[in-house]
């Protein structure tokens, strides 16, 4: 067929040149032609992209959208990711320096304390206040056992079971601890108020009391409920005065009962009774600074 | 104005077009695994339509202004040397007479991937551009997609160009 010999001698031809053109370039000799291509091809491109440009725009950015999207979704994802993980790092290291604070004064105390953790909190509306903890039978906790943590007594145990314990906050109203005034060493009793906070009645009506006065739980025989020596709260403020029939205080008590999360139930007493140790220190005041201004006369005006 | 002439200069302003989309639009597109070669098509579709003499003769003029046009840098020729092969290889296909409405589709389709595997063969025999097998591997199924779907929109507009200047008897 002649098409097909003439078609087979072009391709030979076209073949060769462009395999000369190849080889030509990879020489080095192309600049012009390309430059020459380049200056015919190059106007008219920028024609056609002038034209066409918009429409890529158009088609590039919506290949950009999806990405987009797809990396905002991602991004949305980790943060919530990333922020979760931040809650819990925070609620965790609050934790743990609860623990910590527990176990240090756990240690001055020469208390064992089983660590536990607040799962559940009584409703209100049953007037009683109770706490659920995550320790129990299977950890060596029994009804009537001392709990507190680092800032103080927190309550006792009264009811137990295989792995949880029901603990009375020292607020409940139903709840009387014995309690000595920590400098005067004079006993009285603790009465949980709910909402109202704690009070405080003297044994004896002539004792002296006053404000600020720290007070401890004067400890059970037995170290059952109470252990001696666990701080309860300041003396805020004092009705009656001394030799009146009844002397009662409101006191504020060292443990914030609405955020009691990490406890610690003791269940070994102290070997002797650890007095005050386990009291907060007292703050030391910061020194106060007194700026005197000296009035100087200011220069008269000079314009009117 | 003769046939010939007449074909010559829609054959010119096909590939010159073709050429051009190429390299402004089609490389733009943001798609996945290849570039649609749109050169290719308009090649393998003239090629099918008229034979193989006219089939490496358009591959070699527009493999020439494809290696000339601004952004390529690589060997000059090279494309030329690939479609005019591609475009005398579907021309003796087409040769054969013989078709269904899906074998240019097909023929297209398997040019596509041919020119791309010998443009990576030779690529590498002559060191320029660098390709490597990932780059080639990524690229054969999308631009075997690709071409399958720029000939069914190409195709029958060349056909129809074509036909305009179409003697009755087919030489050139």
């Amino acid at each position: 067929m002649r098409d097909s010999r003439r078609a087979r001698l072009l391709l030979a031809v076209m073949l060769l040149a462009a395999v000369t053109f190849v080889v030509l370039d990879l020489r080095g000799g192309s600049g012009t032609a390309r430059d020459s291509g380049s200056s015919v091809l190059g106007p008219v491109e920028r024609a056609v992209s002038s034209v066409t440009q918009p429409i890529g725009n158009f088609f590039g950015s919506i290949g950009r959208l999806r990405s987009n999207e797809q990396e905002i979704a991602d991004l949305q994802r980790r943060n919530a990711e990333l922020q979760t993980q931040l809650r819990d790092l925070d609620s965790q290291s609050v934790r743990a320096q609860q623990l910590q604070k527990l176990l240090k004064v756990a240690g001055i105390g020469q208390l064992r304390v089983v660590p536990a953790q607040v799962i559940a909190i009584g409703a209100t509306q049953g007037f009683a206040w109770t706490v659920t903890i995550d320790a129990g039978a299977r950890d060596g906790i029994k009804v009537d056992q001392t709990v507190m943590n680092a800032d103080g007594l927190v309550g006792r145990v009264t009811g137990v079971g295989r792995s949880t314990a029901t603990v009375l906050l020292s607020i409940d109203p139903t709840s009387s601890v014995g309690a000595r005034v920590a400098k005067t060493r004079q006993v009285g009793f603790v009465e949980g108020g709910g909402l109202s906070g704690m009070s405080f009645q003297l044994l004896d009506p002539l004792a002296p009391l006053k404000e600020g006065d720290a007070l401890v739980s004067f400890g059970s025989r037995g170290s059952r409920p109470f252990v001696p020596g666990i701080p309860i709260g300041t003396v805020t403020k004092v009705k009656g005065t001394a030799g009146s029939l009844t002397r009662i205080a409101t006191v504020e008590p060292y443990v914030d009962y609405s955020s009691v999360d990490i406890v610690g139930v003791v269940v070994g007493g102290p070997a002797r009774d650890p007095r005050d140790s386990l009291l907060p220190a007292k703050p030391v005041p910061a020194p106060t600074v007194t700026v005197t201004v000296t009035p100087s006369p200011s220069p008269s005006p000079t314009k009117s | 104005m003769s046939p010939v002439w007449g074909r010559s200069l829609i054959a010119a302003l096909w590939v010159v077009t073709a050429v051009m989309l190429q390299v402004v639009v089609f490389s733009r597109l943001p798609l996945p695994g290849a570039t649609p070669d749109v050169v290719l098509v308009v090649v393998a579709g003239w090629a099918l339509r008229r034979g193989s003499l006219e089939g490496a003769l358009i591959g070699f003029c527009a493999g020439l202004v494809f290696d000339l046009a601004p952004p390529a840098v690589g060997p000059l020729g090279l494309w030329a040397l690939v479609l005019a092969l591609v475009g005398y290889l579907v021309g003796l296909v087409a040769d054969d007479g013989q078709r269904s409405s899906l074998t240019p589709l097909v023929v297209v389709g398997v040019a596509g991937v041919v020119s791309v595997s010998v443009y990576s063969a030779l690529a590498v025999i002559i060191g320029d551009p660098p390709i490597t097998w990932t780059d080639f591997a990524r690229q054969l199924p999308g631009q075997a997609l690709y071409t399958v779907l720029l000939a069914l929109v190409v195709l029958p507009a060349l056909s129809s160009s074509i036909r305009r200047f179409e003697p009755s008897t087919s030489r050139w």
